[in-house]
């Protein structure tokens, strides 16, 4: 039991920091150009999704609480992108 | 600019006191860190719960009193005009300090009284975190709503309704409705809990989230000149996002203590997406200082503001996220951990916000925006902050995951297993880290407090701004 609580705590703890570096590493990509940054920090968004797969085998979760989970997963992957593309519809504040 | 506006002296008077309160904080924190490693330290003079009331209640006052040094400071640019009740405003002010005066000492010199009406009336109510006597109680809604009042009737004066002032009167409705929740007796503990997180979560969750809102949207505008058209579009959205899952999120607060089973999944679901407006703020955050390039006249602002976004994703994101579901929270529930979250939740969402709006008016005041206002010494404090409180934050996480796993999972939630998890070296040794990163943390604070006495009171030390603007 506590090495599956153990890897729970873990992995959630991975999945939102991976989320926030991805959403960071994107943002700058974008708004640098740096096309290096924004593949680097797809990469962390990729182990972000993986964080929320590797969640799905914890036998602490049943089934709909896993769909939340996987939901979650992805929506952390595409908020960044919709975020990006959503400021930069807004007039610029320079 | 000089200050043009009374309610700005006051600002200024505010952010004083509240400053002076955060060295108590740190002082009441340092003497319950040491005394995890020494438990005999003070036994008797000054015990364990009454330093930790004290840490806890001069961090609640101090950032509550730096929010409204803020309100005070831009409600007058805001509506151009002066606040309506200036003298109102300057009596809740000493109001406010003599009450916190008066509870410190009835705090440090009778500290506990016997299970009576006088005990909740004059010494202390005893509930965590809203410990404040009943008149100290009556004081602080009293407070509330002279702010409220000024804001109100200083807006509905000068005719000038713009949405952040909107945002910013419903907030305040809120913030000291919802402090009378915490206000009343009941004998029935699940009872008294579930009203008692009402002031607990939704102020720090809710209402606290959004007024920073406000004044980070002040912020922005007067620091990098965000149009107000672009901050106001944010604020609704973030304030929208923060409320949506930060006031159902309430229900990760309701799991263990007497509620009925649905608040698992209510609670689990908003806090599941509780960091979807923390990414969306630090996406937003990178995003203008990358547009800026980071320059700026103010760079003590700036940075306290990007940390603001970053700490505050950081603490009650990835750190508040990891114990929140209730399939984990059942065994991490009242570990380490939660101090882990809190620390680093506190110091990014508040603290730092506090310090950047500190340092703006002290920018507006000192240099009028004609110099880049820097130092040497703001930066040794910001990283003696930073460190001592990632440091902390470490500590208490190891200290959280030792109790989580060996004393909940492993040995049953016992007492026996408490007390035998307590001096596994992974806790003992964690408890040792944690009070050196204290330290750390505390050493910050003299630095800032020379650095809030001296920046930019010698113009001749800084960059012009125009030289800034030459070299691009």
């Amino acid at each position: 039991m506590a090495q599956e609580v153990f890897y729970f705590l873990l992995l959630s703890f991975f999945m939102v920091l991976f989320a926030g570096a991805y959403g960071v590493g994107y943002t700058l990509g974008s708004i640098k150009g740096l096309p290096g940054v924004k593949f680097l920090s797809l990469l962390l968004g990729g182990l972000e999704v993986f964080c929320a797969i590797l969640l799905l085998f914890s036998n602490l979760l049943s089934i709909p609480w896993k769909a939340l989970i996987l939901t979650c997963g992805f929506i952390y992957f595409f908020l960044p992108m919709w975020w990006v593309r959503f400021i930069k519809k807004f007039p610029s504040a320079d | 600019m000089k200050v043009q506006y009374e309610s700005q002296r006051l600002a200024i008077w505010y952010f004083i006191v509240a400053i002076a309160l955060l060295g108590a904080q740190l002082l009441f924190g340092l003497i319950i860190a040491y005394q995890y490693l020494n438990p005999d330290f003070l036994f008797g003079k000054l015990n364990f719960m009454t330093s930790r009331m004290l840490h806890i209640n001069a961090m609640v006052v101090w950032l509550l009193m730096g929010f409204i040094g803020g309100i005070y400071w831009f409600l007058p640019i805001e509506t151009e005009r002066e606040v309506v009740g200036i003298k109102l405003a300057k009596f809740g002010f000493w109001a406010l300090v003599i009450a916190v005066t008066i509870v410190v000492l009835v705090y440090l010199l009778k500290q506990i009284g016997s299970a009576d009406l006088f005990t909740i009336w004059f010494i202390t109510e005893g509930r965590e975190y809203i410990e404040a006597p009943r008149w100290a109680d009556i004081g602080i809604v009293a407070v509330a709503l002279i702010v409220a009042y000024n804001v109100i009737a200083t807006v509905l004066k000068s005719k000038k309704v713009t949405g952040m002032l909107i945002v910013l009167m419903i907030d305040l409705g809120f913030l000291f409705g919802l402090y009378l929740a915490g206000m009343f007796f009941t004998p029935n503990i699940t009872v008294d809990q579930y009203f008692w997180w009402w002031v607990v979560h939704l102020w720090v969750e809710a209402t606290w989230e959004v007024l920073v809102g406000v004044l980070m949207g002040w912020l922005l505008m007067h620091l990098l000149g965000t149009p107000r058209k672009i901050i106001e579009a944010w604020l609704y959205l973030e304030v929208a996002l923060v409320t949506a899952t930060g006031v159902l999120g309430l229900g990760h607060h309701y799991f263990w203590i007497g509620t009925p089973e649905y608040w698992l999944g209510i609670g689990g679901f908003f806090s599941a997406i509780e960091p979807l407006p923390l990414v969306a703020m630090v996406i937003h955050a990178i995003y203008d200082a990358g547009m800026h390039k980071l320059r700026t006249v103010n760079k003590p602002a700036l940075f306290w503001a990007l940390t603001q976004a970053l700490g505050n994703f950081f603490g009650a994101g990835v750190w508040g996220f990891m114990h929140t579901l209730p399939q984990i929270n059942l065994f991490s529930h009242g570990t380490q951990i939660t101090p882990a979250h809190g620390h680093l939740a506190f110091f990014g969402a508040y603290m730092a916000i506090n310090l950047a709006l500190l340092y703006f008016i002290l920018g507006q005041v000192r240099t009028e925006n004609k110099y880049i206002l820097d130092s040497k010494a703001w930066k040794v404090s910001f990283l003696l902050f930073v460190f001592g409180m990632l440091g902390m934050t470490a500590a208490l996480t190891v200290a959280g995951f030792a109790q989580t796993m060996l004393e909940r999972a492993t040995y049953g939630s016992t007492w026996e297993a408490y007390n035998l998890v307590q001096s596994h070296p992974w806790l003992s040794q964690a408890y040792k880290w944690r009070f050196f990163f204290g330290i750390i943390f505390a050493l910050g604070y003299p630095f800032l407090i020379y650095d809030l006495l001296k920046i930019g009171k010698n113009p001749t030390l800084l960059k012009p701004v125009e030289e800034e603007l030459k070299e691009g």
